[in-house]
Order: structure tokens, then C-alpha cells, then sequence
């Protein structure tokens, strides 16, 4: 209900004549940041994984289907392979450091998305290094914006609804106490596999979402601060919950739009929200809404 | 002679964690149906040993043969499957989940399929806790929290339940009932091995005992044997005079 209140209001600001054309971007930009969140719910919220490479598997997506199109490629086969190379990127980042929780996770997956963007900084033949790729196939326009719309709320729907499962709740179980779901045959590297493969998938479809939202591309899109940008709306939201992801992705990006002639200060503005919300709402601004 | 099947057998089980022996050279043996109680002083390597019968932890020698199957070194996903449950000294619970949660996800069921309370109701009412199905396990009092964990061990329906320490924290009325619960289990052909501190509890309950002292075995027999073992009177018992502490 809520997700479609908010997708009627760029008609309704036009109706009463605002600037439509702004208005619409930001409204666009809303569910992307809200897929990227979902994309963090599952691997943080879910199964307890905390990761600062999120904006790097989104880069992944969003350069691979960006590069495949200006290859020539259609854009359904160039989505499809965006996606399968986020799980790749998700994979890659997660295999190896099944075994590592807390920070020393924290601290890897920072480090996979310093090397992504210094990678896409620097292999200036593929990727066109800090200039970027631009004239990507857009499906902007008033309508087109509301494509992220129909994903961010699918998704929203796919999430809640994998948390209810079975799989979800192990998922839950693995990141609560991993010994004693080991102890109650629950097979904790599948498992979290399992998380990493639908947070690539979600976190590529947001990079592809992203890229053929603006037409254009380039590093600055997926720096760390981005992650961490991620990582505090779902915080901001509430992490273990999918309403917190949305709530906190809309939250945000009302925020920074309010003070966007401040951006030299936004990475102070994103650790003190964390502490703020750690302090005061560990489980985020949804708990204040829960009823148990 | 018993002709109960052997459901565990380990042999020359060892495990040292540098210089220090937690697990000394021990075989031991439990039968279909049988409580055993392995008791001994504090750091005698009883929860080690547990670890290891459970998967947690990898023995550096010895065997391990569970209902035929040598289970040496196997993870403790595999031996729950294999039908293996236990509790924990330090109760571990998935806190955010609820006890009906708790519960039905140590059963088996397709991934996919939504988990209800459904799943749980024969364990919730085994155990005593249909009224708190839908709380959220980190929410509960410790006894009802030790209750959730047992139902979840039991849930899988093991053929050997370990219980560390599962009376900690109970009053005696308490502690009673869960004797009783333990004893119908074996009844019902389950095997429980069992860390118990509370030696009325331990003693009430077991067919057979097990004394460990340092990572060794020091004794073993039915209860008023052990009872009656100057050894064991010397490294445990003579500490609590047979009472009902630690």
C-alpha cells in the first residue's frame, strides 16, 4: 500500500503542477536504493553477514549490462548476463570468507569494493576508466521511471516472502547462533551461499536498474561511500526487516535530497545517523512500529 | 549380557589443546534406550567430549562409530542427521526466532515451504510450551528458555540426545520433572547422555555413570557402584558429600 502511494506521486505532484521532471528522477532513484537495501537485508539482515561491498556488486550489474549493450547485445540478454556476473562477484566475495564473521568480514568486503572501483577506475580500455560509459540504452522518461517501481516492489514482496520460508528462517537461525544451527543439521555454507547468490542477483538488478535509469555510468557510482550509504538506510530502516530497508531507503534519500548542497559533509552525516540509530533504535526506526 | 544395540561406541578418543589433555584416551559405550550420566569436576573435559560425540569438534585420535557408521571427524550438520541431538551448557537458542520457530527448523521440510507453528505443535506440547509458541525465544525466562532448547534437540527425534547440564538453574520441583521426561524418553528407546552437576539428578536418572577427572576416565559403573569408588569419592563426590552440588 505504502509502495503504491508512493508510485502515484509523481501524477499527483503534476496535477498540482510541481517540477515534474526532477520530481521524477528522485521518485526513480527511490526504489533503486530500495533494491540495493534488499539486496543488504538478505545477506545482513537474514544471515548476519554485515558487508560494505554492496555498491560494488551493483557496479558489476551495472557495468556488464552497460558494456554488453554498447556491444550491440540485445538488452534482455545483456540484464540477464549483468545479473549471473553479480552472483559471480557475490560468490567471490563470499566463498572465501565463509568463515569469517563480524569484522573481519566487514573489513573484506570493504576491501572487494575498493578493488572493484579501483579496477574500473583503471582498466580504461574496457571500462573507460574515471570518464565512464556513457549513451547506455535508457528506459527513462515519465513512464520508464516507474520501471524500478515494478522491481523494487516485487522484490520487497520475494524477500518478505523467502523470510518466511524455511530457508529464510535457517538463513535467520545461521545468523542468531551458527554452532547450534550446525548442531540441528543445518548446513550452514549452503546456506549462506544461498544468502550471497539472491544478494547478487538483487544488488546486480539494482546496478541495472541504475544505469539504464541515467544512460551513464562511471566509478563514482559505486565508491564505498555508496556501500556505506546502503548500509546506513538499512540500518537507519531496520535491518532485519524488509519494511526496514524500504523505510530507511526512503528515509535517506529524502534526507540527502533535503541536504544535498551539504555533500562535503555526507560521510560524517552517514556515521553519525549509524551511531544515532545503533544508540537509540538498534533494530532500527521499524522496531519503534513493532508489535512484540 | 546386554542385548540392547550399541547406538555409540567411541574408542581411544583423544583431544589436547596444546600441553593441556581435555579429552585423555577415552572409550566409552552407550546402548539403545540407556542414560548415562558422565560427571566429573569442573574442566574433567565432559562438554569436550560432548563436542566431539556432536561434530563440533575434530578429535586428534580415536574412533567414533554411531549405530554402526564410524562418524570420526564428521560435522555436526551431518551427525544431527544421522540422529544426533543436544543441548548446551551456555543454552543457545536463534533468539530473534519464535520457540514454534525454534522448534520446527530442526525437523525436516522442503526449503521453500512457509514455516508455521503447525510444525512445532507435537514438540511445543511434549514440552510444555503451546501458550509461548509465538514468542520470541530471546524473551523468555531461563527455565522456559532450557525448555525451547530441549524441544528443539528433541524435535529431530535423535536416537541419542546428549544433555549438558540441562537442570542448571531449575528448582528442585523442576529439576524432578525433568528427570521424569528423561526417563520416558529412554522408555521409548531413546539413548541420553547426560552432564549433570546436580548428582541427585544424575544419579536418580542413570542406568550407568561415567566419571571423568582430567580428560581420563576415572570410573564407571551403575550409580551406587560410582557412588561407592573411593576415586570418585576422592576427585568429585568427597567435594559436595554426595549432595546436590556442583
Amino acid at each position: 500500500m505504502a509502495l503504491a502511494l508512493i508510485a502515484v506521486g509523481p501524477w499527483a505532484a503534476r496535477a498540482i503542477g510541481w517540477r515534474v521532471g526532477y520530481l521524477v528522477q528522485v521518485y526513480s532513484l527511490v526504489p533503486i536504493w530500495i533494491t540495493a537495501c534488499l539486496s543488504l537485508t538478505v545477506v545482513t539482515g537474514y544471515v548476519g553477514q554485515v558487508s560494505v561491498g554492496q555498491s560494488a556488486l551493483m557496479g558489476i550489474g551495472a557495468y556488464t549490462s552497460a558494456l554488453l549493450c554498447r556491444s550491440g547485445l540485445p538488452v534482455t540478454f545483456a540484464v540477464i548476463c549483468a545479473i549471473a556476473a553479480s552472483v559471480v562477484g557475490a560468490l567471490v566475495l563470499g566463498l572465501p570468507t565463509l568463515r569469517l564473521r563480524g569484522p573481519y568480514f566487514v573489513v573484506t568486503s570493504l576491501a572487494f569494493n575498493g578493488i572493484f572501483y579501483e579496477l574500473v577506475t583503471n582498466w580504461i580500455s574496457v571500462t573507460g576508466g574515471p570518464s565512464g560509459v556513457s549513451n547506455v540504452p535508457s528506459y527513462g522518461g515519465f513512464v520508464g521511471g516507474y520501471v524500478p517501481w515494478f522491481f523494487a516492489a516485487t522484490l520487497t514482496l520475494g524477500v518478505w516472502a523467502l523470510g518466511e520460508t524455511r530457508l529464510g528462517k535457517s538463513m535467520m537461525a545461521v545468523r542468531d547462533d551458527e554452532m547450534a544451527a550446525n548442531a540441528i543439521g543445518l548446513r550452514v555454507v549452503p546456506i549462506k551461499s544461498l544468502a550471497f547468490v539472491f544478494s547478487g542477483m538483487i544488488a546486480g538488478l539494482a546496478g541495472v536498474l541504475m544505469v539504464h535509469l541515467v544512460g551513464f555510468i562511471s566509478p563514482d557510482f559505486f565508491t564505498v561511500d555508496q556501500s556505506l550509504l546502503v548500509l546506513t538506510m538499512v540500518l537507519l530502516g531496520g535491518v532485519r526487516r524488509v519494511e526496514g530497508a524500504v523505510l530507511g531507503a526512503i528515509l535517506m534519500v529524502l534526507v540527502q535530497e533535503a541536504f544535498r548542497r551539504f555533500a562535503e559533509v555526507q560521510l560524517l552525516f552517514y556515521g553519525l545517523t549509524m551511531l544515532v540509530v545503533i544508540l537509540f533504535f538498534p533494530r532500527g526506526i521499524i522496531s519503534l512500529f513493532e508489535r512484540r | 549380557m546386554d542385548s540392547r544395540e550399541k547406538v555409540l561406541i567411541a574408542s581411544g578418543v583423544r583431544k589436547h589443546y596444546g600441553g593441556v589433555r581435555a579429552v585423555d584416551d577415552i572409550d566409552l559405550e552407550i546402548r539403545s534406550g540407556e542414560v548415562v550420566a558422565l560427571i566429573g569436576p569442573n574442566g574433567a573435559g565432559k562438554t569436550t567430549l560432548f563436542n566431539i560425540i556432536s561434530g563440533i569438534v575434530r578429535p586428534d585420535s580415536g574412533d567414533i562409530v554411531f549405530r554402526g557408521i564410524k562418524v570420526t571427524g564428521f560435522p555436526s550438520w551431518r551427525m544431527a542427521e544421522l540422529g544426533v541431538g543436544r543441548t548446551f551448557q551456555n543454552i543457545r537458542l536463534f533468539d530473534d526466532l519464535t520457540v514454534a520457530e525454534n522448534i520446527a527448523l530442526a525437523k525436516k521440510g522442503p526449503a521453500l515451504a512457509r514455516l508455521s507453528r503447525e510444525d512445532a505443535e507435537d514438540i511445543l506440547a511434549a514440552v510444555g510450551l503451546s501458550e509461548h509458541a509465538s514468542s520470541r525465544a530471546g524473551s523468555l525466562p531461563y527455565g522456559l528458555r532450557r525448555q525451547v532448547e530441549l524441544g528443539r534437540a528433541l524435535a529431530s527425534r535423535p536416537k541419542l540426545l546428549l544433555l549438558d547440564e540441562p537442570c542448571a538453574g531449575m528448582n528442585p520441583p523442576e529439576a524432578a520433572s525433568l528427570s521424569n521426561s528423561v526417563l520416558e524418553l529412554a522408555n521409548r528407546g531413546m539413548s541420553v547422555l547426560l552432564i549433570e552437576h546436580n548428582m541427585r539428578v544424575a544419579l536418580a536418572v542413570a542406568h550407568r555413570v561415567v566419571v571423568m577427572n582430567f580428560g581420563r576416565k576415572i570410573a564407571e559403573g551403575t550409580p551406587e557402584a560410582v557412588r561407592n569408588d573411593d576415586q570418585v569419592v576422592e576427585a568429585y563426590l568427597g567435594q559436595s558429600g554426595g549432595g546436590s552440588g556442583a
